[in-house]
C-alpha cells in the first residue's frame, strides 16, 4: 500500500525568537571583517595573521620542515643526471654530482632549503631593497647602498662576466637550484621571517649572488679615510692628524715576513695640537681641508677588537711533519649564520670542503684533497674621494675636469614599499670614478675597487681556486681577485705554505696616499694603475717557518715604503699570534685550535705596566692604591671566570676619552674618532707630551695624571656598574658576552649573552656589543689524508624550530672544534649519514 | 545526532578545510554551516567550537610531525606572549573567524524563507 505524499508546503517563517538579531548579525560582520583583515594583511606592526596562525599551512607547519627527512626526493630542471645528497651528523650536506653544473643546482637548492629567508632578506639588504620589507623606516640604509653604488655595479659586474667561464656558469647554475627550490614550495613550506615580513618567497636571479659579494665587498673595504682625516685635520693640524692616522703603524709586526725575530715598534713623537709643528705646511695640492667643512665628523675608527686571524705552519715546525693551517675570519655574527658549510664532490674534478655564503656558489675558505685555505681582510685603501666642482650645487648635471665640463651619468633610484608603493625616487649621479654623494655642503664623488668590473672575476677565482692541488695552482688561481683584497693564506700536502694579499692596489699620483681628499676637477689626481701581482705583498716557503695574517699591516715599510693603506688596526693579534709560533717549533692541530681562544695580549702587558708605574708614582692616594692592587692581581689572561680585565678595559676606555678630548666635538653631538693604540704605544714615551693635558681642566697633567686618573675612574665606575670586586659581578662572563642577533634583529630568536673567552684585541677578539666575533674557525692538517677541524656559531638550519638552528653554539663559545667529515664516495658515509637526498632530473 | 556528534564533524569538516584552503577554508565552511543550520540558534556558537577543536586537532597532528613545542616556544617569544597564550591566540582567532562567518550567513539566510536544511530540533526552541 502506498503512502500518501506528504505535504511539501514550505515551512513558516521561523519565529522571530529564533532569528538572529540583526545587532549581533551586525557586530559578526564587523568582527569578520576584521578577521579577515588581520588574516590577510598587516595592522600596524603585526604580520597577517593567517600565515603564522594557520595550524595546517601557517608558522607552525614549520614543525613539519624542522628536521630533515630520513629519505627525500626532488626534481630540479636543468639537472644533467641524479645528484646524490648526504646530510652527515652535523647535518652539513655532502653533493655527489656527475658535473659541475650539477653541483652548484644542487648546493642552491640545498642552500635555499636551509637559508632561503636569510639570503633573500641580505640580497634585499646588498640591493638597496630594504624598504620593500620594511617601508620608509629603511630608507636611509638604502639610500646607502644606493648612493655608493653597490646594485649600479652588480649589473655591470654581471653583464661583464665572462659567460663561457666557471664563475658565471656557476653563478647560474647555482640560481636554477635555488630558483627550483622555491618554485617547490608549498604557502605551508614559507619560512617563518618571510611569513613575519608578509612576503612570498621571490624568484632569484643570478644578479643576487654579485649583490651578496657586493656586500661582503661593502663590509671589508668600504673606507673614508679622507673624510676622518680631513675632520681631524682642522682640528689639530695637518701633522698632527698624519701623525693621529699614520700610514704605517707604529708596531711593525707585517705579514710578509721582514727577517725580524719580534715586532718592532717604530715610534715617532707625536707633534702637539694646534702647534705650528702640527698644522704642518701644506702644498697647495694638499690644501684639501678647507674643502670639506668640518661640522661632519666622521665614522668612529674600527676598534682594535674587531678583525680575523690565519696561520700556516710548515712541516718542519709542526709535530706530526705535516703542515698546518688554521683560520677564522671575524664577522658580525648573526643567526642565522653568515656562513654554511658544504661538500662539493665532482669525480675527477672537483672535491672541496669548506663555507659558503647562501646565495652565492662556491666555497669560500676550506681544502680540497690537496690544499687548504683561507682568508682574512687586508683592509687596504682602496676607496678614493675626489671633492667634485659641479654646474648646480642643488641640480648638478655636469662636472669640471681639466677646464672643461663634463655630464654627469643620471640613474634614477625608485624605493619600493612593501605593497609595490613608491616610498621615494632619488636621482643618482656619477662621474667618470664613480657615485657622486653630497656631503656636508660639498659634492664629493668615490672611486672604489669594489664598483669596478674586472675581466677575470672573483666568482672564476673562487670555482678555480677549488681545483687547486698545490699552493702554486692556487696562487695562480687567484691572480684575478681584485676586491675585497684579502690576504690569502694556503697549505698545501707536499708542505708549502704561502700568503698573499691579493686584490687590486691603486697607483696614486703624486705622493702615492689614498687617506687625503684629492681634487677631482684635475684628471692627474686619478689613479694610474694598479700594482703588478709579483709586487703584492706576499711570501712563500719563509725561512721562519711559519706565517701569520691577523689584518695587521701587510708589508713592512722600511721593505716596500709604497702606500697601500693607512691606520692599520694596532697589530696586536698578529704579534701575539708570531710569539705563539716563534716559540713552538712543535705545533700540533691542538695547539692551533687553543690559540684561536688564547687568554692573553701584548696590549694588556704594555697598559697594565703602565697603569702601575703611574699609580706607584702616587702612594698618598688610597683609591688609586686599590686599583692598582687590585689590577696586580690579575694574571692577564681573558678567560670567562677571571674578574679583573673588566677594570683594566675600563681603565683603558677611561685612558682614550681623556687622551683625546681634542677630537671631540661639540657635547652631544658627534662621534669621537679615536685613534688606535698604537698611537698610544707612542704617547707613553712622551711623558710631557701636550696630549695628556685635559684640556678642561686649568692644570697642566701629563702622562702619569692621566693614567692614574684613568685607573681611579675606572675602579669607581667598576664597582659602580657591576659591584665590589669580589661580588661575582665583576666575572668576565657576566660583563663581556657574545651576542648574535637574528638577522630581523628578533630578540627571540637570537643567541645573546654567550660567555666567552676572549677580549679587545685577543685572538679572539669581541667588541663591547659583542656583536662580532669569529664567524667560522677551521684548522687543518694536511697529511696523508686531510684532517680538519672546525665550527661556527649557530647551525645549519635558518629555522628556529630546528635542532640545527643553534646547535654548535655551545662547542664555539668553549672554543672547541668538531672533526669534519671528508669522505671520498657517498659510501663511508653510511654510519653517520641523517638524511639523504636525491636530486634527479625534472621531466619536461 | 546529537550536538557532541554533530560538533565532532563540524570540526572535522573545518579541519579539512583548513588543510585544503587554508585558514580561508574556515569562515567559508563555517558559513556554509551557518546557512545550512540557520533554523538553529546555537549554529554560530558550534562553529566557533569546532573551529577551536579543529584547529587544536591540526596543531595536534602538527606535534607529530616535527618539535612543535619548539616553535610554539619560538613564535611566543617573538610576539612576546607566554606560549600558552599562542595557541590559545590561534584557537580563538580560528573560533572568531567560523563564529562571526556562521553568524553572519546565518543571518543572510534567514531573511531568505527557505526551509532549513538542518532544523532545529532542540526542545528548549
Amino acid at each position: 500500500m502506498s503512502r500518501a505524499p506528504v505535504s511539501r508546503a514550505p515551512r513558516p517563517a521561523p519565529p522571530s525568537s529564533m532569528r538572529p538579531s540583526p545587532l549581533a548579525a551586525a557586530l559578526a560582520a564587523v568582527l569578520l571583517a576584521l578577521g579577515l583583515y588581520a588574516g590577510a594583511r598587516r595592522v600596524g606592526p603585526l604580520p597577517p595573521l593567517g600565515p603564522l596562525l594557520d595550524p595546517a599551512n601557517g608558522a607552525w607547519a614549520l614543525a613539519a620542515t624542522a628536521e630533515l627527512p630520513r629519505e627525500e626526493r626532488a626534481d630540479i630542471p636543468g639537472l644533467g643526471a641524479s645528484v646524490r645528497v648526504i646530510y652527515d651528523d652535523r647535518a652539513v650536506p655532502h653533493i655527489f654530482a656527475a658535473t659541475e653544473s650539477d653541483a652548484w643546482r644542487a648546493l642552491g637548492w640545498v642552500v635555499a632549503r636551509d637559508r632561503l629567508a636569510q639570503m633573500e632578506i641580505q640580497t634585499l639588504a646588498a640591493s638597496g631593497r630594504l624598504t620593500e620589507i620594511a617601508g620608509a623606516r629603511a630608507l636611509s640604509a638604502d639610500r646607502e647602498m644606493r648612493g655608493l653604488g653597490l646594485p649600479r655595479a652588480a649589473e655591470r659586474k654581471l653583464a661583464a662576466l665572462d659567460t663561457s667561464g666557471p664563475g658565471a656558469r656557476a653563478v647560474r647554475a647555482y640560481a636554477d637550484g635555488v630558483s627550483a627550490y622555491i618554485a617547490s614550495l608549498r604557502p605551508r613550506d614559507w619560512p617563518l621571517e618571510l611569513r613575519l615580513l608578509g612576503r612570498r618567497p621571490s624568484r632569484w636571479e643570478p644578479i643576487n649572488s654579485i649583490h651578496l659579494i657586493n656586500r661582503m665587498g661593502w663590509t671589508l673595504a668600504y673606507g673614508d679615510d679622507e673624510l676622518r682625516h680631513a675632520w681631524a685635520e682642522r682640528r689639530v693640524g695637518r701633522a698632527a692628524a698624519d701623525a693621529l692616522y699614520p700610514v704605517d703603524s707604529p708596531i711593525q709586526e707585517p705579514i710578509q715576513p721582514n727577517g725580524e725575530r719580534g715586532p718592532r715598534l717604530d715610534l715617532v713623537r707625536l707633534p702637539a695640537p694646534g702647534s705650528e709643528e702640527a698644522r704642518g705646511a701644506g702644498s697647495g695640492e694638499r690644501e684639501t681641508s678647507a674643502l670639506l667643512p668640518a661640522s661632519r665628523s666622521p665614522f668612529p675608527l674600527p676598534p682594535d677588537a674587531l678583525g680575523s686571524n690565519n696561520w700556516a705552519v710548515a712541516p718542519r715546525r709542526s709535530a706530526s711533519g705535516h703542515a698546518l693551517l688554521a683560520g677564522d675570519p671575524h664577522l658580525e655574527l648573526t643567526l642565522p649564520s653568515i656562513w654554511y658549510e658544504a661538500h662539493v664532490v665532482v669525480p675527477g674534478v672537483l672535491d672541496v670542503y669548506g663555507v659558503t655564503i647562501p646565495g652565492a656558489p662556491g666555497i669560500i675558505m676550506g681544502f680540497n684533497r690537496d690544499v687548504a685555505w683561507t682568508f682574512t681582510n687586508t683592509q687596504s685603501d682602496v676607496a678614493d674621494w675626489y671633492a667634485e666642482t659641479v654646474d648646480d650645487e642643488s641640480h648638478p648635471t655636469r662636472y669640471r675636469l681639466d677646464g672643461a665640463w663634463r655630464p654627469l651619468e643620471l640613474r634614477v633610484e625608485r624605493y619600493r614599499g612593501p605593497r609595490g608603493e613608491t616610498v621615494a625616487v632619488d636621482t643618482m649621479r656619477y662621474t667618470h670614478r664613480g657615485p657622486l654623494v653630497r656631503t656636508d655642503g660639498r659634492w664629493v664623488s668615490l672611486r672604489w675597487t669594489v664598483l669596478e668590473s674586472s675581466g677575470a672575476s672573483e666568482a672564476d677565482a673562487l670555482i678555480r681556486m677549488e681545483r687547486a692541488r698545490s699552493v702554486e695552482e692556487y696562487r695562480r688561481a687567484t691572480e684575478g681577485w681584485a676586491a675585497p683584497a684579502q690576504n690569502m693564506l694556503v697549505a698545501d700536502r707536499a708542505g708549502s705554505i704561502a700568503i698573499r694579499s691579493t686584490g687590486r692596489f691603486p697607483i696614486r699620483p703624486g705622493d702615492g696616499r689614498g687617506d687625503l681628499l684629492r681634487d677631482g676637477s684635475r684628471s692627474e689626481e686619478d689613479w694610474t694603475g694598479s700594482w703588478p701581482l709579483a709586487e703584492y705583498p706576499q711570501a712563500v716557503n719563509p725561512a721562519q717557518g711559519f706565517l701569520a695574517s691577523a689584518n695587521q699591516q701587510p708589508v713592512d715599510p722600511r721593505v716596500d715604503p709604497r702606500y697601500i693603506g693607512t691606520n692599520w688596526v694596532a697589530p696586536w693579534r698578529a704579534v701575539r699570534i708570531n710569539e705563539l709560533l716563534r716559540a713552538d717549533s712543535a705545533v700540533t692541530p691542538d695547539d692551533m685550535r687553543r690559540w684561536q681562544t688564547d687568554p692573553l695580549s701584548p696590549r694588556e702587558r704594555i697598559f697594565r705596566h703602565a697603569f702601575l708605574d703611574a699609580a706607584r708614582a702616587r702612594p698618598g692616594d688610597s683609591t688609586l692604591a686599590r686599583a692598582a692592587s687590585l689590577l696586580s692581581q690579575w694574571d692577564g689572561r681573558y678567560t670567562k671566570e677571571n674578574d679583573r680585565a673588566v677594570l683594566f678595559e675600563l681603565a683603558m676606555d677611561e685612558l682614550r676619552r681623556r687622551l683625546w678630548d681634542e677630537l671631540r666635538g661639540p657635547p652631544g653631538g658627534e662621534h669621537v674618532a679615536y685613534p688606535g693604540d698604537g698611537v698610544v704605544v707612542e704617547l707613553l714615551r712622551d711623558s710631557e707630551s701636550a696630549w695628556w693635558d685635559d684640556r678642561a681642566t686649568r692644570a697642566r697633567e701629563t702622562r702619569d695624571d692621566i693614567l692614574a686618573a684613568s685607573l681611579r675612574d675606572a675602579l669607581a665606575l667598576a664597582i659602580r656598574e657591576h659591584g665590589p670586586p669580589d661580588g661575582g659581578g665583576w666575572r668576565w662572563e657576566r660583563v663581556r658576552h657574545d651576542n648574535i642577533n637574528h638577522i630581523l634583529r628578533i630578540p627571540a630568536l637570537s643567541a645573546r649573552d654567550i660567555p666567552v673567552q676572549g677580549g679587545p684585541s685577543l685572538l679572539n677578539p669581541s667588541s663591547g656589543s659583542g656583536v662580532h666575533g669569529a664567524s667560522w674557525r677551521m684548522v687543518v692538517e694536511l697529511g696523508p689524508e686531510m684532517r680538519a677541524w672546525g665550527t661556527y656559531p649557530g647551525g645549519q638550519s635558518g629555522n628556529p624550530a630546528s635542532s640545527r638552528y643553534t646547535d654548535r653554539l655551545a662547542k664555539w663559545s668553549a672554543g672547541t672544534l668538531d672533526t669534519l667529515r671528508f669522505p671520498r664516495a657517498a659510501a663511508e658515509l653510511s654510519t653517520r649519514a641523517t638524511s639523504t637526498l636525491t636530486l634527479a632530473p625534472a621531466r619536461p | 545526532m546529537t550536538a557532541a556528534l554533530r560538533i565532532a564533524l563540524l570540526a572535522l569538516a573545518l579541519a579539512l578545510a583548513t588543510l585544503v584552503a587554508g585558514w580561508w577554508g574556515v569562515p567559508v565552511a563555517a558559513a556554509a554551516w551557518g546557512v545550512m543550520a540557520r533554523g538553529r540558534a546555537a549554529a554560530a556558537r558550534e562553529a566557533a567550537l569546532a573551529a577551536a577543536i579543529g584547529w587544536a586537532l591540526l596543531l595536534a597532528w602538527q606535534a607529530t610531525r616535527g618539535p612543535l613545542g619548539a616553535l610554539a616556544s619560538r613564535l611566543a617569544g617573538v610576539f612576546g606572549v607566554p606560549t600558552p597564550a599562542l595557541i590559545l591566540i590561534t584557537l580563538l582567532w580560528g573560533a572568531l573567524l567560523a563564529w562571526s562567518a556562521a553568524a553572519v550567513a546565518r543571518y543572510a539566510a534567514s531573511i531568505v524563507r527557505q526551509p532549513a536544511p538542518i532544523p532545529d530540533t532542540d526542545p528548549r526552541h
